[in-house]
């Protein structure tokens, strides 16, 4: 089985762990997610399947996931996105923050998160085991809409969206 | 835990404003001064019984303002008042015609076709276009701008400005205007929106039409007091929220340990900080607070926007003639520019801007006289003889001013104080004097400011007119915005 990549808060690799544990234990361990836009400036929103281990059905951006040992990050974040969106595109580091989180089935989110950016606008095929659905929505759009309908977002992408505003109004 | 430290390098408008914004987050905030006033550009002094505004003098968006207040949780009136002008601005032209750009559009439009011949409904087309483009642009244009390096964001920006229509990108604001106007003069009254943020209209890139939207649309105010009572206000409200201002305090350097920033030091002294924003030019910056020259270098390769020489004049008459602010245009305004950005110097028939504040409220000057504020465009200092191109400039703007005011001003300047782009350079730390940060003279130029924070050291950022989203009071207020939201986040940016 691989394993997830524990790290300290300066994101300094101190062991390995198989991943439900490491969610189980809390412990902090290295994550990525890549957000995708269109030439119009529109972000490339999922709809995770429905019967994924945490947050079936919420819209969040277009992928997340973990290095497993071994891994580079931004190898396994091109890898990542090829497998559950079905398209590959040049991804560029933005920036990184910390995240921590208890999910209602017991396990917490404890990631040092690794954030991509790319853009995109051609065929996307997603993998139908992972994504229900998928859409481009305007920054303006999904701001309001995280208001108006909260439940219909993952909690992390709640807490990802306006670090990615900040940072796209700071460039 | 104990609270996080935040040190603001410099008092400039978006350094306060950015202290006011973390103070109100929760942060110690502590801002280090080299000068003994805060404000940077936006000072004022006091001459034989003449009170000046030192430097930038139109203010629109007072909004801007008042959302710190309300940011801030103070009542905004204890602080500052400010009101509408009824006319932005008064212009004279060499060949005699006179124009009154009223706040009232339809009153604007009657002047353009009664004074220039234009059609009424050309000015409401061009300012509902100006709206549009602000509407369309602007947003991408002020939140959403890129940086070089970041080349995804820059083919989104690119693309997204292309599709909203060409012309604004690939066309000089001139030949924008050309198409609008028939008359040289509208022509040259638009043109002159470029120098707002530093810029060459023959040059800059048609999109910059979107400023006339802030100035007739949205309006323009006189703050009571004068410009100097939006350092002011801004001074209290930073102080009531527990920021510290220390003056006479020049930072020598800041401290960058292992990529992260760890503080600054004053007067040979290390003071610790969690944060350090820079409000300081971005060139001086790396190369004199981080001693690292290539990418001050860097920073370089941008042009840098105009400059200006600015006369104060104590003047023992009043000129019923002039408004607040009054601009006496060059006869060839593409001469002019010519010189002020390719020959890097200044030209004989200067535009001469005069701001007289004394015409607002009593106080500001003794009674039956005016404190002229004087300006004329100046290219960024690369070494010129400025003592020399000073007393050219000063005969030409007297000259002018007989012209067109027909009057022998020389005999009526009671008192007189001078200022050039060295003594900008020396006194606000800006890199050639420019005044507003790098130029928007290239199509991109606007999209290629620094960004607010550095790469390479984290907890380091950068507010005020040289880095995104620009020059000029309303982009500063919003880099200082910009930088908080980026802290408030606590994203770490490599």
């Amino acid at each position: 089985m691989d394993k997830l990549i524990l790290v300290d808060e300066h994101d300094l690799p101190v062991g390995a762990m198989e991943k439900m544990e490491a969610h189980q234990k809390a412990l902090l361990h290295r994550a990525f997610s890549v957000f995708i836009f269109n030439s119009k400036g529109e972000m490339l929103l999922q709809q995770r399947a429905l019967n994924k281990y945490h947050s079936g059905g919420l819209w969040t951006n277009a992928c997340c996931s973990h290095p497993y040992e071994g891994q580079e990050t931004l190898a396994a974040a091109e890898k990542r996105l090829r497998e559950e969106m079905g398209f590959s595109t040049p991804l560029t580091k933005a920036f990184d923050f910390v995240y921590k989180a208890p999910f209602d089935n017991g396990l917490t989110e404890y990631e040092f998160d690794h954030v991509f950016v790319g853009s995109y606008e051609s065929e996307i095929i997603p993998d139908q085991a992972e994504v229900a659905d998928y859409c481009y929505m305007t920054m303006k759009d999904i701001k309001n809409s995280l208001q108006s309908h909260p439940q219909k977002y993952t909690e992390w992408f709640k807490i990802a969206f306006p670090k990615m505003e900040s940072y796209l109004a700071a460039v | 835990m104990s609270v996080s430290k935040v040190i603001v390098i410099g008092s400039g408008v978006a350094g306060m404003a950015t202290a006011i914004r973390l103070a109100v987050q929760g942060y110690q905030v502590d801002v280090y001064e080299k000068n003994n006033f805060p404000g940077g550009k936006l000072h004022a002094f006091e001459k034989d019984g003449f009170t000046f505004d030192a430097g930038p003098s139109l203010f629109t968006q007072p909004k801007n303002i008042e959302a710190l207040f309300e940011l801030a949780g103070e009542p905004i009136a204890d602080y500052f008042s400010y009101r509408q002008l009824d006319i932005a601005c008064k212009y004279f032209y060499e060949n005699g015609k006179v124009l009154e750009a009223f706040a009232d559009p339809v009153l604007f439009g009657q002047a353009l076709q009664n004074q220039l011949g234009e059609s009424a409904a050309a000015a409401s087309n061009y300012l509902k276009e100006s709206e549009k483009v602000y509407n369309d642009i602007g947003s991408i244009f002020l939140n959403h701008s890129l940086h070089k390096r970041k080349t995804w964001l820059n083919r989104r920006v690119f693309k997204a400005l292309g599709a909203t229509k060409y012309g604004y990108l690939f066309k000089s604001l001139h030949r924008h205007n050309t198409k609008k106007f028939k008359s040289a003069e509208a022509v040259q009254l638009f043109n002159r929106y470029a120098t707002y943020n530093g810029s060459n209209p023959y040059k800059a890139p048609g999109m910059l039409s979107l400023i006339p939207h802030l100035e007739y649309n949205e309006g323009s105010f006189y703050p009571k007091g004068g410009m100097i009572s939006i350092t002011n206000a801004l001074h209290q409200l930073a102080i009531k929220k527990g920021v510290q201002f220390n003056f006479n305090s020049p930072v020598q350097k800041i401290i960058n340990h292992e990529g992260r920033v760890k503080g600054v030091v004053v007067n040979n002294q290390n003071i610790h900080a969690d944060i350090v924003v820079s409000n300081m030019d971005v060139f001086f910056t790396y190369r004199y607070l981080l001693n690292n020259e290539a990418r001050a270098n860097k920073v370089l390769k941008q042009e840098r926007s105009s400059s200006a020489l600015v006369f104060y004049w104590g003047i023992k008459k009043t000129f019923p003639q002039l408004q607040l602010h009054n601009i006496l245009f060059s006869k060839d305004y593409a001469a002019e520019f010519d010189c002020l950005f390719r020959k890097k110097t200044l030209y004989s028939d200067p535009t001469v801007y005069i701001n007289i504040t004394s015409k607002m409220e009593a106080g500001l000057a003794p009674e039956g006289k005016e404190n002229w504020f004087v300006m004329i465009n100046a290219p960024a200092n690369t070494g010129q003889k400025w003592e020399v191109l000073v007393q050219q400039a000063r005969q030409n703007i007297i000259a002018k001013l007989n012209r067109v005011l027909e009057t022998d001003i020389e005999s009526l300047i009671e008192t007189e104080e001078i200022l050039n782009p060295v003594i900008i350079e020396e006194q606000t730390a800006s890199y050639q004097g420019s005044l507003y940060g790098t130029s928007s003279n290239s199509k991109l130029a606007a999209f290629l400011r620094h960004p607010n924070f550095t790469g390479t050291i984290s907890s380091l950022y950068f507010c005020g007119g040289s880095v995104h989203p620009g020059g000029g009071i309303p982009l500063c207020l919003k880099s200082a915005e910009i930088v908080s939201q980026l802290i408030k986040n606590k994203i770490r940016v490599h």
